[in-house]
């Protein structure tokens, strides 16, 4: 009996050691996304969020890159946060606005309409940066599955170890460094601060379908159902990008579904001007993303849009909400020194 | 301490079996990272023959002076594609193992004709009758590297295209 126990007791230590050397390792191989590739880290970041949101961004880099939460506070008092990610295809942000709204419901969702030009999954690299950081649950094993590409299984995402043991040489002083704990957001609320110029050029024109694929745009109703569900208001927007290239029938098509739908639409590539959007000035890569003085403009210009068309609170009376932003400008405005320092 | 032994070395096989490229890996076949594998699916433009891994930078040299450049970042990796303007075309060239290399030719307008024949606005049915295998393979034609896409749209030719034959979509 007593050598039974022991024999059991050895076998569940073997266990214990061998779980939690295999977690560590697989914790250990993980990208961090923290110094390098850091959109990687995005995903992850909504849930350190310490209070709930009026406004939730959702899409790519044109929403991540293009629209300031802090802005929005100081300016209206609108709270925010963009649910954005690199090349974020329209099923991985159905699932991370699916996700979200488990835990609060906003008045108003934002989603950028570029992706949608995609039908298919395109890259497993771009899968991982926006699935790695996301909770697991039902809304996660969805995303997966809608988003795998050829050759991806997975369980791999179930046991990161499967997919990254390669890394094993190619280790960083940031995946020791970030082993065991986390080092904080990269970003504001979701927005990625870029302070570069370089003005926007001729853009290249590529043959396109005159139609959006079926299977995002039936994302996309999935979306406006899920929206309408919760008795939250969908914004259709096109940021103001010249490329890639958002061409008129796609155009077209979004308009009508918005029609369709009851939903508001705004190409901002046709307000630019209203907006002050100048992309001699306001753009770090020839038109394809905004700096951070393109991002403040389009945010002061949309957050008077939101508040007015869908009576979004003034919430900068609330004391907590109100340090909370202002610790967060604090470190925006910080960043924003560093990067003009830097880029000069 | 024999079973555990095992246990961990299932595991390491386990893993080990699992393996699987680096996704940040740019997809790059050793057998066409050299220009002048595309036969007769080239592009002459000025005099000067081109075509799908040609190294850029002597092609751009011969070549008048482009008219404009522009760089397509990636969304968060370290891969441009970078675009040269020319009149009626553009040439997109991709950095591959340290030699900026020729990627993608692109017509853009109806004043220029390639080497086959083709241009933009050409009657469908002038194009199907000077390149019958183009119209059967549904406007696609390879020559080793090479890959020519022609979009036919409201019955003429709206885009050509020369890419690498072996390029992921």
């Amino acid at each position: 009996m007593k050598r039974k126990l022991l024999t059991a007791g050895g076998v569940l230590l073997a266990c214990i050691v061998f779980f939690g050397v295999l977690a560590a390792a697989s914790r250990l191989v993980a990208p961090k996304y923290h110094d390098a590739l850091i959109e990687g880290h995005l995903t992850g970041e909504y849930y350190g969020e310490p209070s709930p949101h009026d406004v939730l961004f959702v899409g790519d880099c044109e929403v991540f890159e293009h629209f300031s939460p802090v802005v929005l506070w100081n300016e209206y008092g609108i709270t925010s946060f963009i649910r954005g990610g690199a090349q974020q295809l329209v099923w991985h942000s159905y699932y991370l606005l699916e996700d979200a709204l488990k835990t609060e419901t906003p008045k108003v969702v934002v989603y950028n309409v570029l992706a949608l030009k995609y039908g298919e999954p395109q890259s497993e690299a771009y899968n991982r940066l926006n699935l790695d950081g996301m909770r697991w649950g039902t809304a996660k094993i969805g995303a997966i599955r809608a988003g795998m590409t050829d050759g991806e299984d997975f369980m791999s995402y179930v046991f990161p170890l499967l997919r990254y043991h390669d890394r094993f040489d190619k280790l960083t002083q940031e995946d020791v460094r970030y082993w065991f704990k986390d080092g904080g957001p990269v970003s504001f609320k979701g927005y990625v601060m870029h302070a570069g110029v370089n003005p926007a050029t001729e853009v290249p024109s590529d043959p396109h379908e005159t139609q959006l694929p079926e299977s995002s745009m039936a994302w996309l109703e999935k979306m406006a159902a899920l929206c309408e569900e919760k008795g939250i208001s969908l914004v259709l927007i096109k940021s103001p990008s010249i490329y890639p290239q958002w061409y008129p029938e796609w155009d077209a098509q979004i308009e009508a579904f918005a029609k369709s739908h009851g939903l508001r639409y705004d190409n901002m590539i046709e307000k630019s001007d209203a907006i002050g959007i100048d992309l001699n000035t306001d753009t770090y890569d020839q038109g394809q993303h905004l700096n951070v003085y393109g991002a403040e403009k389009l945010s002061v210009w949309f957050g008077r849009e939101l508040q007015t068309q869908y009576d979004l609170p003034d919430r900068r009376s609330d004391a907590a909400l109100a340090e909370e932003y202002a610790k967060l400008s604090d470190r925006y405005e910080a960043e924003k020194q560093r990067l003009i320092t830097e880029d000069n | 301490m024999k079973k555990i032994a095992i246990l961990l070395l299932a595991a390491a096989l386990l893993f080990g079996c699992a393996a699987k490229d680096d996704p940040n890996a740019v997809f790059v076949d050793p057998n066409a990272i050299q220009g002048g594998g595309y036969g007769e699916l080239y592009f002459e433009a000025d005099g000067v023959r081109f075509g799908m891994f040609d190294e850029a930078k002597p092609v751009l040299e011969a070549l008048p002076a482009y008219r404009s450049t522009f760089t397509e970042e990636s969304c968060a990796f370290d891969s441009a594609d970078v675009s040269y303007f020319f009149s009626g075309y553009r040439i997109m060239t991709n950095e591959i193992d340290g030699v900026e290399r020729i990627t993608a030719i692109v017509c853009t307008d109806d004043t220029v004709r390639t080497p086959q024949g083709l241009y933009i606005g050409m009657p469908e049915a002038d194009a199907a009758a000077a390149f019958p295998l183009l119209q059967q393979n549904d406007w696609n034609l390879v020559d080793g590297t090479a890959l020519l896409s022609v979009t036919v749209q409201d019955g003429s030719i709206v885009s050509i295209v020369y890419s690498p034959s072996n390029a992921e979509d």
